[in-house]
């Protein structure tokens, strides 16, 4: 399948092609489940000891609504490309989400017009948070 | 799985594309960010060009890429719930490679730059433009000279040729960088995180002073590293620690030394455990 991006570069916007292989369904689906809102306890030592090395067993997660699209990681919203009202095909770019100097790309999972858009340019967003309501 | 060769009007001069260490890589004269060329290019695939004509940090900010220093874009298979350790491995990769050549005194800023002192020495910005792929941009200075095309960053970087006595060619030093991000990679993907966060937490400088900004709210404290999850963990001056989710960090200053040392000190440095 190929998609277009739209990088924006400097203020500069860039439109940028790339080929999504046939398996993309399957990574959305492990949806962790939200981040703890209280800030895990930091070991009493100052280097923080990496005690649990396997990220928490993803518990059922509660489900997003139908036709949610969930975040695939937390992170901040840094640009909404998406509009409500809007019609958009699978695998159109929704929005990007930013955390530690990554950029991860959010797209539509289905066809259909954009709903809802649930959050904001600025935005802190947990886990498996539901970003954008699609119909 | 053919990826589709794009922004191919936005690159000058393809130099030549060769495979090497498991990695098929793109070498160019101009591109206007690696990482959008490498955008639709499959697992293993390395774009280095000499210039970039819109190379790109973080909040839009533009990073300098003249020629002489190392403009590479690296693209590696990922797995969702470790990704989130990926830039932390770019990093620590850069810190490697750095510290194999000989120079010890590298050390990481949160969450990734590599740092010599307080001179910038590579910076990293990473695209996740499709599911299951990563695209690790990374900046290294080697001869280029960053201040010279924009004061602003006078006495704000730092380069390989000026830490080595004989610095390695621009290919060796790709090559090194890539085989060290596949070995890292392939490592984080078989599950190993904890002894990939045990080695990234030895290269803070621990006991930094430092400022978060939290969407305007201000926390200062003494940087203490990363936890198991990813949180950064501050120290307050009482010696109490508080973890930080990543997303609620908008921007993390380093308080210079210098002030540090030459402003008595009202509470700042007490309680702050020091290496």
């Amino acid at each position: 399948m190929i998609k277009k991006l739209r990088v924006t570069v400097d203020g500069k916007s860039f439109d940028v092609t790339v080929e999504v292989p046939e398996d993309y369904s399957a990574s959305p689906a492990s949806q962790a489940p939200p981040a703890p809102s209280a800030p895990t306890t930091p070991p009493p030592s100052q280097a923080p000891a990496p005690v649990s090395a396997a990220p928490p067993a993803p518990a059922a997660a509660a489900a997003p609504g139908s036709g949610d699209v969930p975040s695939p990681l937390a992170g901040r919203v840094i640009a909404i490309i998406a509009q409500a009202g809007q019609q958009v095909k699978e695998n159109d770019h929704l929005l990007t989400i930013e955390a530690m100097k990554m950029n991860t790309f959010v797209f539509a999972p289905k066809a259909g017009k954009v709903a809802e858009i649930k959050v904001a340019v600025g935005d802190a967003v947990t886990d498996g948070q539901a970003l954008v309501r699609i119909e | 799985m053919n990826a589709v060769a794009q922004s191919q009007d936005e690159t000058l001069g393809q130099r030549r594309v060769f495979s090497a260490d498991g990695w098929t890589i793109r070498e160019f004269d101009s591109v206007t960010s690696t990482n959008l060329v490498a955008a639709g290019l499959p697992a293993w695939s390395a774009v280095r060009t000499e210039t970039q004509t819109a190379g790109r940090g973080r909040f839009q900010r533009k990073w300098v890429s003249d020629q002489g220093g190392l403009w590479l874009s690296a693209v590696v298979p990922t797995q969702p719930p470790n990704a989130r350790m990926l830039p932390l491995l770019a990093g620590l990769a850069v810190c490697d490679v750095v510290r194999g050549l000989g120079f010890q005194k590298v050390r990481l800023r949160w969450p990734n730059d590599v740092m010599v002192g307080d001179r910038k020495l590579a910076g990293v910005l990473i695209d996740q433009f499709r599911a299951g792929l990563a695209v690790l941009g990374i900046g290294l200075n080697v001869n280029n000279d960053p201040a010279g095309c924009d004061a602003s960053l006078q006495n704000q970087t730092a380069r390989l040729a000026g830490l080595l006595p004989a610095p390695a060619t621009l290919e060796h030093l790709m090559l090194l960088l890539l085989q060290r991000i596949r070995l890292l990679v392939d490592e984080l993907n078989g599950g190993d995180t904890r002894r990939l966060l045990a080695r990234v937490n030895d290269l803070w400088s621990k006991g930094r002073r430092v400022e978060l900004d939290l969407d305007g709210d201000i926390r200062r404290g003494c940087f203490a590293g990363v936890d198991s999850a990813g949180n950064l963990i501050l120290q307050d001056d009482l010696g109490a620690a508080a973890a930080y989710h990543p997303e609620q960090v908008r921007h993390l200053t380093e308080i210079p030394d210098f002030y540090a040392n030459t402003i008595p000190p009202p509470d700042s440095r007490r309680g702050c455990l020091v290496n």
